[in-house]
């Protein structure tokens, strides 16, 4: 939650080192067959051992907790890039993620405010995903 | 498919496609929590100026995670990718998925998602990290 209450959050209130909290999600069944039910077996390589699932799962993680960490937000805002690193262990079923959001910088160019957050999935310490994503910001 | 992490990397990703609808969009927002109504509610699309719903950027995205992950299994554990999102997609349209390579030395491939008409929508690049130690096995029982 915005620490000014409900007010959005607009460029002007962005810090680069601020964090936004962490949230909790699990690689349950009904992510995978949510992610199945679009994706069909994309991403279960042949190399899969049982219980092993897509990556692609985390970044929808990644999208949840982005949009579910820093809020509420103005209408209106671009997805302009991403940047996604994965970690090498590889997320199974049944994984307990920790989740936490971080604005990494803002820069007005053009009118436009641009900011870049990061996002880190980690799994009991171990970093399965760190992605940037780079927004401009409508408010 | 996935290659030996000893072999020459393959020129081009195992592709994917995915012919998008009005129903995978409410399963992908359901997925990511994302219910933005510019992807799921036409009547607020129509005041946009989009003027029809428009796909996730991510679900492009994780089309081509799927696509690499589908070409490389596990034989490159880390993986890094940068991509921007260069144009809208409606719902309804037909994405691909695809990659070529760009340098064998460093392990990267150009990246792209494009429409059945041959826009792309998200472009960018893949770096693959150092190549698994883990040997190859069909043994489906993990391992200590």
């Amino acid at each position: 939650m915005h620490a000014g209450g409900e007010d959005v959050w607009t460029f002007a209130d962005f810090r680069p080192g601020h964090s936004f909290g962490e949230m909790s999600l699990v690689l349950d069944e009904s992510r995978l067959e949510q992610w199945q039910s679009i994706y069909g077996d994309g991403g279960l390589d042949g190399g899969a051992r049982p219980g092993d699932v897509p990556r692609g799962l985390l970044v929808t993680c990644m999208m949840e907790a982005y949009l579910g960490l820093i809020g509420p937000r103005p209408p209106g805002n671009i997805h302009a890039s991403q940047k996604i690193a994965f970690g090498s262990c590889r997320p199974r079923l049944g994984d307990s993620l920790s989740l936490r959001a971080t604005c990494l910088d803002k820069v007005e160019r053009k009118g436009r405010g641009w900011v870049t957050f990061e996002v880190s999935v980690d799994k009991e310490g171990q970093n399965l995903l760190r992605g940037e994503i780079r927004t401009v910001w409508a408010k | 498919m996935s290659i030996d992490a000893d072999q020459a990397l393959p020129e081009s990703l195992a592709g994917g496609q995915l012919r998008t609808s009005a129903a995978m969009a409410e399963q992908y927002a359901a997925l990511t929590a994302d219910f933005n109504p510019i992807h799921l509610d036409p009547d607020f699309a129509a005041g946009t100026s989009f003027g029809t719903p428009i796909i996730h950027g991510t679900m492009g995205l994780n089309l081509l995670v799927a696509a690499i992950q589908d070409t490389f299994g596990d034989d490159f554990p880390e993986l890094e990718i940068d991509v921007r999102f260069i144009r809208p997609v409606h719902v309804g349209a037909t994405i691909k998925a695809g990659g070529r390579l760009k340098d064998a030395a460093l392990r990267s491939y150009e990246i792209f998602v494009e429409t059945d008409t041959g826009e792309r929508a998200v472009e960018g690049t893949c770096t693959l990290g150092s190549p698994s130690r883990r040997p190859r096995t069909n043994n489906t029982e993990d391992t200590l």
